[in-house]
């Protein structure tokens, strides 16, 4: 499935977290299906983390990195922002999630 | 003679900070007067702040400057004009200025096309903002939107988010103020690490890159590629946030804890536009026709 974030979102401009969680949502659609999905960036102007990070980050808390790896493509951005996500906001989502399970895991084991 | 605040000269956040002690020691409940009459020199992003003021006294009244330069900027601004029905907007023949205004938090509409007028009509550009390649132009415009979100996501304030910003043509410099009277800083962080830490504490730990007091999704990146930026063209952020203020200038960082409380976040950020100095990123050395 090709998903285009401009007609997802209405806009050109993917600068608030609002519209993307209306991308993470029709991502989700699909990765909960185990459906491949394409996300294509081509017709947006410009991206900033803030959508980056509610978008995309958040599927590593939904779904393993491997499956992501395998299902998810993601395709149009320029290469500022495609470093962007690859270098900046994916690790940071990773490093979140994994922190985030250890201190529920902790939690749970204190509480146990 | 309680309830004036007296505007006189407003260069820097020093001069803002003094009078915002003052109106916090105002009662918000009685008529607060915002006096222009004697400010001879106001720099226009600072009208972020005072537009927030202004709209969390439940009466107040403004006072113009006697001085038309004064009285001409702030009506380029819009700020009078908000404020002051008799007043109109006018005409930014010399691009001098990004008009004051203020968006709820909700208003996703009004955000989004102030987004669209940074990004796809150049204001920075527009407004002479030239010495900065396009590509730095994009993060500049992005680390802008990027404070937005931040405000719009964290900040809780019930009147939402304010801006405005001055462009200093002789001065080479482009000053940009956003405000929130949201919960602050300090609040969310403490709050978040269930720890104590002060409001310099607390800012530090937020402008650290993953930082972030969203519990649920990964977030924390706005202010640290802000800090970026800033630093690689020799640019200044100062974070004011509860009692806690961030200086970042000549690229050395400072922390400091005041002694009065700011129920909110002021973020200033001042971009380098020297004429005779082309801000470019260093990838793109080489790559400049």
């Amino acid at each position: 499935m090709k998903i285009d974030v401009s007609q997802t979102i209405s806009k050109e401009l993917a600068t608030n977290t609002q519209d993307g969680a209306l991308l993470f949502e029709s991502i989700k659609v699909y990765l909960d299906k185990n459906e491949k999905v394409v996300v294509d960036f081509s017709s947006i102007k410009m991206v900033i983390s803030s959508f980056l990070n509610a978008a995309i980050g958040k599927l590593y808390g939904d779904f393993k990195e491997e499956f992501i790896n395998n299902n998810l493509e993601i395709t149009g951005l320029d290469e500022d922002d495609k470093e962007l996500l690859e270098d900046v906001v994916i690790p940071n989502a990773k490093s979140f999630f994994e922190h985030k399970e250890k201190t529920v895991q902790i939690e749970s084991e204190i509480l146990a | 003679m309680k309830n004036i605040l007296s505007f006189t000269k407003v260069f820097s956040l020093k001069e803002s900070i003094e009078l915002y002690k003052k109106f916090q020691k105002m009662d918000t409940k009685e008529k607060i007067t915002f006096d222009f009459s004697n400010a001879t020199f106001v720099y226009a992003n600072f009208t972020a702040l005072f537009g927030a003021l202004i709209d969390s006294c439940e009466n107040f009244e403004v006072i113009l400057p006697t001085d038309e330069k004064v009285k001409s900027v702030l009506s380029k601004n819009n700020f009078f004009p908000i404020f002051l029905k008799n007043i109109k907007k006018l005409k930014d023949r010399s691009n001098s200025v990004v008009n004051y205004e203020n968006f709820g938090l909700e208003d996703i509409e009004k955000q989004d096309r102030f987004s669209e007028k940074l990004l796809l009509e150049n204001l920075l550009e527009k407004k002479g903002v030239t010495n900065l390649s396009q590509k730095v132009l994009k993060e500049v415009s992005k680390s802008i939107l990027e404070l937005f979100s931040n405000a719009r996501d964290h900040s809780k304030s019930q009147k939402g988010i304010y801006v405005a910003g001055q462009f200093f043509p002789k001065k080479g410099k482009f000053d940009f103020t956003i405000v929130d009277l949201g919960v602050g800083i300090k609040y969310n962080v403490n709050n978040f690490l269930k720890e104590n830490k002060t409001g310099s504490e607390a800012i530090e730990w937020a402008i650290q890159k993953q930082n972030s007091t969203n519990k649920d999704n990964p977030r924390g990146l706005g202010l640290a590629l802000l800090k970026e930026l800033i630093m690689k063209s020799n640019g200044k952020i100062e974070i004011l946030s509860d009692n806690g203020l961030y200086t970042l200038q000549q690229q050395q960082e400072s922390f400091e804890d005041l002694n009065f409380i700011f129920c909110g976040t002021l973020v200033n950020i001042e971009f380098n536009i020297e004429k005779d100095k082309k801000y470019v990123f260093n990838e793109e050395i080489g790559n400049e026709d």
